[in-house]
């Protein structure tokens, strides 16, 4: 161990942990005895002397608060005593005063009911007898009523009976020529409906069951209507010219069965659709219904027979799932579409017919060689050239070949009514169709225009205070008014209240004259009020603050 | 202190085409006089073209906007088809390259200016048939603006003599749907016969 490292052991080390160690040492000590002495509870004279005295005084204040709140008590016994008692007296007062009321009430309602009683005996005696005449009356008003009424009610059945015939009969003209137009508009789509029964063809064996199992019923109930209907009218069939009656009354149910060769007549022209493979497949029982058969008639209607393969008629059963012109006659299989007629179809929109131009290129070049020999429409010789003239293209655009034919025909007649004039020379030349005194007056108009002189105004308009106050001003002024109630002379801090606010008003509502005023060494703006001749605090304030205003806008 | 009301406000007045009157017009002189296009024809003089007369009479003095809602009125005076500026699809700038190309019709509306420069110069815009009417009635507006700014700022051409007008693709040269080069053009004509009175000798 050399000297240095023994001297540092045994010294350096000691002063330099004893240096680190001791300042919190010494730190804690210094805080000691404070920390002793608060927490030691060890207490001087001093502060028991003032710990008693503290609890003196919690004492006294104690009781003071008791004998606080003793006087209080009393105090508020005394005064509910007195309160209570004062509260009966008034109730007993106010007791007898309703008791006496009470009984006069009584007195004079026991008098006026004595009085009503008579009155409403007179009355009910007078109004029994009223009522007596008058049910008098009414019965026999009724009786006549009633008599009347059943007379109307008989005519109106009478006449409902003939209406009920009529319109049972208007309808079964209608019906009847329906089924003409039906069977006439069958026959012109059947090119389209074989081809849409060829596409379903498939689709159509399994629906035709279903759809006949359906219709079943509903030839029924049909059939019955009817019969029923025919037993009524028979025989009323709107005959179209230039056609006989058997194809233009289609058999109906009930007669048909004793006039099949009609029907068969009529299905051999009604029976568009059918495939072939249909026809023989499938429909052999139309086509071959023996007559006076039992079998139902295939009517032309479209109704199924139950237990028969459905005919395709063309004119009743629309194909599931296929777009069959709906004839209107037949009745539909539910969750079928039902597609329009091909009258009601919609038209398509039909755009601007285009522009076709049949000449040839050599034909373009020449007329574009020379426009003044043709009255055609002058085309740039290009492939699908334009027009030449934007005039020409928006005739083009609009009305196609059509527009360029009426425009040749303009031009011829415009050629044939003025002859071949050549194109202006100059500018001049061509506007010399303009009324000489027109451009000769202009001139003279354009230099009014130039000479016409403004008024220059060389300092800023003084505005003067109307005598007649407005609305705004009156407001303001009462404002003010009721701020100056304490000071005396009103008056005279009216008017010049009116002129402060009115010159602020203005001049806010022209922010650029504001320079000009203050500019203006002789005009303060707000001059009247600035004086203090005023003793509004108010309306100094508003003074002041335009003055500020003021202030900044000349600045800016 | 003056009073300026607002141009903007209440509804647009309605386009009244005035050259619906007049009876439909007979070109009477050979297409290459009516029309000049750039392209076919560098070296024509455009000054001899432009100071040419209208190629009708002008019935009376009509108002610019007439001239700019009537195909029919712009119809009486000659048209320039500044077909060296091929607009790509969309587009309404002019390569400097481009502009160049404009040289001699600039130089030509110069000389008209210098010689009266109460001269007007009705600057059309046109696009194809590609895209929808309203973008390409805007596009034609830019169009025309573009060579407009480009008369004035390349060539000092005063702007109070120039007036633009996009027309979309309603006056197509080439009928055409489909996008064409031709049908992108932009057009001048020199309206002054149209829009004042000329002196008369």
């Amino acid at each position: 161990m050399s000297i240095r490292s023994k001297l540092f052991a045994t010294v350096a080390l000691p002063v330099l942990s004893v240096s680190v160690a001791v300042p919190p040492a010494v730190a804690d000590s210094l805080m000691k005895p404070f920390e002793v002495a608060q927490e030691g509870g060890g207490q001087s004279d001093e502060e028991l002397l003032l710990l008693q005295k503290q609890r003196q005084a919690e004492e006294e204040a104690a009781r003071q608060a008791a004998e606080q709140q003793r006087a209080a008590e009393e105090e508020a016994a005394r005064q509910a005593a007195e309160q209570q008692k004062a509260a009966e007296e008034e109730a007993a007062r106010q007791a007898a005063e309703q008791q006496k009321a009470a009984e006069e009430e009584a007195a004079r309602q026991a008098a006026e009911q004595q009085k009503a009683a008579e009155e409403e005996a007179a009355r009910q005696a007078a109004e029994q007898q009223k009522a007596a005449e008058e049910e008098a009356a009414r019965q026999a008003a009724e009786q006549q009523k009633a008599a009347e009424e059943e007379a109307a009610r008989q005519a109106v059945e009478q006449q409902k009976a003939a209406e009920e015939e009529a319109a049972r009969q208007a309808a079964e003209q209608q019906k009847a020529a329906e089924e003409e137009a039906a069977r006439q508009a069958a026959e012109q789509q059947k090119a389209a409906e074989e081809e849409a029964a060829r596409q379903a063809a498939e689709q159509q064996k399994a629906a035709e069951e279903e759809a006949a199992r359906q219709a079943a019923e509903q030839q029924k109930a049909a059939e019955e209507q009817q019969k029923a209907a025919e037993q009524a009218q028979p025989g009323d069939c709107v005959v179209p010219e230039g056609q006989d009656a058997s194809t233009a009354c289609p058999p109906e149910g009930g007669k048909a069965a004793q006039q099949p060769a009609t029907t068969e007549e009529q299905k051999a022209g009604e029976q568009p659709p059918v495939t072939e493979e249909q026809k023989a497949g499938e429909q052999p029982a139309p086509t071959e219904t023996v007559p006076g058969t039992e079998q139902q008639p295939q009517t032309g209607e479209g109704q199924p027979v139950p237990g028969t393969e459905q005919p395709q008629t063309g004119e009743g059963q629309p194909v599931p799932g296929t777009e069959q012109p709906q004839t209107g006659e037949g009745q539909p299989v539910p969750g079928t579409e039902q597609p329009a007629t091909a009258e009601q179809q919609p038209q398509v929109q039909q755009p601007v017919p285009e522009v076709v131009d049949t000449r040839t290129e050599e034909e373009k070049v020449k007329i574009a060689e020379d426009p003044a020999a043709t009255d055609e429409t002058v085309v740039l010789p290009v492939e699908n050239g334009a027009a030449v003239l934007d005039s020409d293209k928006d005739a083009d655009n609009s009305g196609g070949n059509q527009a360029r034919e009426q425009r040749q025909k303009l031009r011829e007649e415009l050629r044939a009514k003025e002859e071949d004039v050549a194109p202006p020379a100059d500018d001049a030349a061509a506007q010399a169709a303009i009324a000489a005194e027109i451009p000769a007056d202009l001139p003279q108009k354009i230099e009014a225009n130039l000479n016409e002189k403004g008024t220059r105004v060389d300092e800023a308009p003084v505005f003067v205070v109307p005598e007649t106050t407005n609305i705004v001003n009156n407001t303001v002024i009462n404002n003010t008014v009721i701020n100056n109630n304490t000071t005396v002379n009103n008056i005279t801090n009216n008017v010049t209240e009116a002129t402060i606010v009115r010159a602020c008003v203005t001049m806010r509502k022209r922010p650029t004259m504001i320079s000009f005023r203050a500019a203006a060494p002789a005009k303060p703006s707000c001059a009247p009020a600035a004086t203090g001749s005023s003793p509004s605090t108010t309306v100094t304030a508003t003074s002041c603050s335009a003055r500020a205003w003021t202030a900044t806008a000349t600045s800016t | 202190m003056i009073y300026a009301p607002e141009r903007d406000e209440g509804p647009r007045p309605a386009i009244i085409d005035v050259g619906y009157e007049l009876p439909p017009m007979r070109l009477r002189i050979p297409v290459r006089d009516y029309i000049a296009d750039v392209s076919d024809d560098p070296d024509r003089d455009y000054y001899e073209f432009l100071a040419e007369p209208p190629v009708e009479p002008v019935e009376r003095v009509y108002t610019i906007d007439e001239v700019r809602h009537s195909a029919r009125l712009r119809d009486k005076v000659r048209r320039v088809d500044l077909d060296t500026i091929t607009f790509p699809t969309g587009s309404a700038e002019v390569s400097m390259s481009q502009a160049k190309t404009m040289r001699k019709v600039a130089a030509a509306m110069e000389k008209i200016l210098a010689k009266d420069p109460g001269e007007t110069f009705f600057i059309e815009g046109h696009t194809d048939a590609v895209g929808s009417d309203r973008s390409n009635l805007v596009l034609s507006d830019k169009r025309a603006e573009s060579v407009a700014s480009l008369l004035t700022e390349v060539y000092g051409i005063p702007p109070e003599n120039l007036v633009t007008q996009g027309y979309g693709e309603r006056f197509l040269k080439v009928r055409t749907q489909e996008a064409e080069q031709q049908n992108r053009r932009v057009t001048i004509r020199r309206v002054t016969p149209l829009v004042r009175p000329v002196a008369q000798r």
